[in-house]
Parts: C-alpha cells; sequence; structure tokens
C-alpha cells in the first residue's frame, strides 16, 4: 500500500513539475484522440446510412392473374422457409390499387375511370444480407404462375459497388490515424523521458528496480492519455451533437440514425485507446534508458 | 571483499580501460586508486557496480562472482554498495530528505523509521537543518555531503567514490575526506578513486596506482606519487 500511493505520488508530483510536457502530452493525444473520434463518428454514420441504403434493395415478384389461391400460398410457405430472407408480404390486386390511390392522392382522376384492376399481386421480399439478392431472385424466375421478377439489378450492383468502397475508405482512414496517433503520442512522451533520462540513470544507480522506476512513468502516461482522451470525448460529443441538429434541421429526408450506443462506444473506444497509447508509450519508451 | 583476476576491459575499437588487473582489497580497509585521467579509475569502478561488463576476467564482490550475476539482480548488488561521484548524481526534484530517503525506499523500507533514520544520518553529515532544501540550493561541499548520506543510509559493506573532491576546494575535501574516513571506521570498506595528490599522501593508507589500465604500484602505506 505504502508503495502503490509513492508511486501514485510520484507520478503527480512529476506531472505537475514538469507541467509544460504534461501539457504538450496531453494536447497532443487531445487532439489525435479527437481526430480519431471524429473520423469514427462520422464512419459510423456513413455505414448507417449505406445500410439504410442497402435495405431498400427489395425483389419484387409480380404474379400472373391466373396463380390460384393455392399456388401462392405455396409460394408464401416457400419464401418464408428461405433463410435468406429476412421479411417478405404478400399483396393482392387489391392492395395493390389501394396503395397505388395513396401515393396518387392529388390525382386521382388518372385512375378513377378505370375499367378492372391492371395491377398484378406480388411478393416484395426482403433479406438479411441485401449483396444475395440477384441469387435469390433467379429462383423466381421462370416460374409458372411469375410474370416478371425484379430488384432494380443495375442500381443494386452500383449501390454495393459504392458502399463497399466507401466502407473501405473509411477503414483505412481510421486504421491510418490510428497508427498516427499512436507514433505522435508515444514520441511526446518519449521526449519528456528522455528529458528525464540522467534521473533514471541515478535511481537505477541507488539501486532501484526496473519496476520501482518504471511504475511512476507508466502511471504518469496513464494519466495523460486518460486526460487528453476525457477532452477528446467531450469534445466529440459536443461536437457531433451539434452538427447532427444541424443536419436534422436543413437535410430532413436523410434519415440520420446517430444514437446514444454509437456515442457510448466511440467514448469507450477514445478512453481506452488513450490510456492504453498512454501507459504503454511511458512503460516502452523507457526501456532504452533502463539499461544501464 | 573484492577481488578482480586477470580483468580486462576495451572500449572498442581498441581503447584500453583495464589490461590483465588483479588484485585484492580485504573488508574493512580504505584504499586510494590513483592515476592520471584515462588510467582506468573510473572504468574499475563501474565494472565493481555492473555498470560495464569486462571481456576478460572475474570480478566477485561481496562473495558474488558479477559475471554470473542475472541482471534483474543488479539492483540488489548496488544496494549494497554506496557509490559517491564527482557530479553528486542527487535527483533535482526530490529535496536533500527526500534523496536520501530514495535509498532506503528502493530496498522496500518505506516506514517512519526509515524516516527517523534519514534525519539521524543527514545530522551526521552535519546537514540536519537544511533536509527540506533542494540540491540546487546547496554549495557543492554540501550535496557531495547528501550523497554521501545517500550512499551511506542502507550501511553498505562497501563504500566506493569516484573522485569525491574533484569538484570541490581543498578546506571543503578535507571535511568529506573526513566523513570518508569515519565511515570507513564503521567497518565499511571504502574504494576512492581521486588524483588529489595532498590528500593521499596525508592519510597513508593503501595506495594502488594505475596507468594505461595497468596496476604500477599497489602499497599499503604510500604517498600519491612515491614509488
Amino acid at each position: 500500500m505504502g508503495r502503490v500511493s509513492f508511486f501514485f505520488g510520484e507520478a503527480f508530483r512529476s506531472l505537475w513539475r514538469n507541467y509544460f510536457m504534461t501539457i504538450a502530452a496531453v494536447v497532443t493525444v487531445f487532439l489525435s484522440m479527437f481526430l480519431l473520434g471524429v473520423v469514427m463518428v462520422f464512419v459510423y454514420n456513413i455505414n448507417a446510412v449505406l445500410k439504410d441504403v442497402e435495405q431498400k434493395v427489395e425483389i419484387s415478384v409480380y404474379l400472373k392473374d391466373t396463380a390460384s389461391a393455392d399456388d401462392i400460398e405455396t409460394m408464401q410457405n416457400e419464401i418464408v422457409e428461405m433463410v435468406e430472407v429476412k421479411d417478405s408480404q404478400f399483396i393482392s390486386k387489391d392492395e395493390a390499387l389501394k396503395r397505388l390511390k395513396e401515393d396518387l392522392k392529388e390525382h386521382e382522376e388518372l385512375i378513377k375511370d378505370l375499367p378492372a384492376n391492371p395491377l398484378p399481386a406480388s411478393f416484395e421480399i426482403s433479406l438479411k444480407n441485401p449483396e444475395e439478392v440477384a441469387l435469390v431472385a433467379q429462383r423466381f424466375e421462370g416460374r409458372p404462375i411469375v410474370d416478371e421478377v425484379r430488384y432494380g439489378k443495375e442500381i443494386a450492383e452500383r449501390i454495393f459497388s459504392v458502399t463497399s468502397v466507401i466502407r473501405n475508405i473509411s477503414a483505412i482512414f481510421v486504421v491510418l490515424l490510428g497508427a498516427v496517433s499512436i507514433l505522435l503520442i508515444s514520441n511526446t512522451i518519449r521526449l519528456s523521458i528522455y528529458a528525464r533520462r540522467r534521473e533514471v540513470e541515478i535511481m537505477k544507480l541507488v539501486g532501484a528496480t526496473n519496476w520501482f522506476i518504471r511504475w511512476p512513468f507508466i502511471i504518469e502516461g496513464l494519466t495523460v492519455g486518460l486526460l487528453g482522451a476525457i477532452l477528446a470525448v467531450v469534445f466529440v460529443l459536443l461536437g457531433t451533437d451539434f452538427v447532427m441538429d444541424r443536419i436534422r434541421e436543413n437535410l430532413v429526408f436523410l434519415t440520420v440514425p446517430y444514437d446514444a450506443v454509437s456515442s457510448l462506444q466511440t467514448g469507450l473506444v477514445l478512453l481506452g485507446v488513450g490510456a492504453l497509447i498512454g501507459a504503454a508509450g511511458s512503460g516502452l519508451g523507457l526501456r532504452r534508458f533502463l539499461n544501464v | 571483499m573484492i577481488k578482480l583476476e586477470e580483468v580486462t576491459k576495451i572500449y572498442p575499437p581498441d581503447t584500453i580501460g583495464l589490461e590483465s588487473v588483479s588484485l585484492h582489497i580485504e573488508k574493512g580497509e580504505f584504499v586510494f586508486l590513483v592515476g592520471a585521467s584515462g588510467s582506468g579509475k573510473s572504468t574499475f569502478i563501474r565494472l565493481l557496480i555492473k555498470e560495464l561488463e569486462p571481456d576478460r576476467g572475474r570480478i566477485i564482490v561481496g562473495g558474488r562472482d558479477l559475471s554470473t550475476l542475472r541482471r534483474w539482480k543488479v539492483p540488489y548488488l548496488r544496494r549494497n554498495i554506496g557509490c559517491v561521484f564527482q557530479d553528486f548524481k542527487l535527483l533535482p526534484s526530490k529535496t536533500v530528505a527526500d534523496n536520501v530517503f530514495y535509498a532506503l525506499q528502493v530496498t522496500g523500507n518505506a516506514s517512519a523509521s526509515a524516516r527517523r533514520k534519514v534525519d539521524e544520518i543527514l545530522n551526521l553529515v552535519g546537514l540536519g537543518h537544511k533536509t527540506n532544501n533542494y540540491p540546487h540550493e546547496l554549495s557543492g561541499g554540501e550535496q557531495q555531503r547528501v550523497s554521501i548520506a545517500r550512499a551511506f543510509a542502507n550501511h553498505p559493506p562497501l563504500l566506493i567514490a569516484d573522485e569525491p573532491t574533484g569538484n570541490l576546494d581543498p578546506e571543503t575535501s578535507a571535511g568529506i575526506m573526513q566523513l570518508l574516513y569515519r565511515i570507513n571506521k564503521t567497518g565499511t570498506t571504502v574504494v576512492m578513486a581521486t588524483h588529489d595528490r595532498e590528500m593521499v599522501d596525508k592519510m597513508r593508507r593503501r595506495v594502488i596506482a594505475l596507468e594505461q589500465g595497468q596496476v604500477v604500484r599497489d602499497q599499503l602505506r604510500g604517498g600519491y606519487g612515491e614509488s
């Protein structure tokens, strides 16, 4: 116990005494964690929007008017049993007409005088993994009761190719930024250790073990990392709140799914990364000077 | 206490630190190590605390063979060797008392009695009134006395001093010597490297003279320059 409080005392005294270095290190952690946080929130939201777009890729299976109720039921059972299917809905001819009427509310006269219902009955199928849309759609083609299968083939493919590119780019961005943060922070820490290398040498000569010297440095690094990360989290959360409000006000049509869980995740990741880099950075940065 | 067998240390590429040095220092001795700069005095001392490794030969300190001593055990060796240096090597961010206390803390002894011990030792070296000052607030002689207090805090069987009076005026040096002499009286072996001719001549102790890494003279009650 005496030893633990000694290590903490040493760490905090030294943070206080070398306040200029402390501030420099905290600001470095803050800036890199803030950048990382902003990119993470950005990527998270892009992902959510992409998912939303992808979910809109549905298969519509239009049935011939000659299809009997039995045939339709058989097909419905079959669809429900497919593992790829997330959700499916049967739209009867009447329902299709009703929907059309709703859609055309202000131009009802256009379809008012139809002699008979020209719309086909259909199944609307959404998939667990929208990228399998072509595969599933194929199964319905050429069946006796099926008139046409539509899934917006080209649009779907284009969407998927664009989303995968965006996803890859943003993943690379996060990884790069993470690496840069680690370098930047550990460099700052190494600088502050270098300034005190003579002290470390003296401690060794007096007979201190490596861990006896190391602990205060690790606690220092941890503190710097946490302080910087806490600042970053505060600014990222305030910032996203502000930006999200503006987006919701001005771009009402965009579904912006930002939620509390993702903020919490971002916050925890930043705190964890900050603390880890801080502690590991000083623990490892010290290594060179311990070989006396 | 200290035994060297055919010890050679060469600094790459071919500067000789020590060359085939064999010697024996008994427990309780007071030994001067004399010689010009570059004669191997500092190499000798750095080898004793395993700050350097010899290229050849065997070094035994306090019954421990340093060549087989594991790296992680080095701190435990150093706790049994008090070290005093020309440049004092005090921690600038710690007070006088904390500097001495640190030597006790590294051994895991941070008790209240250890605190009292620090005060006692500082009184002993005549710095009882400066315990809360920082090293930069002290004169050179005072700083050296702090460093001696720290070296002696654990009551080590061996105390080595590398030109402890090198930066001090003659009067202050005499005080430091007095202190080392008293420490030697408690049974601690003292090895002191110096080129303070007057001091050595006055003390009449064992003198080991080094020249280009070799022992050229080993005299029981010697002076600095005589042969």
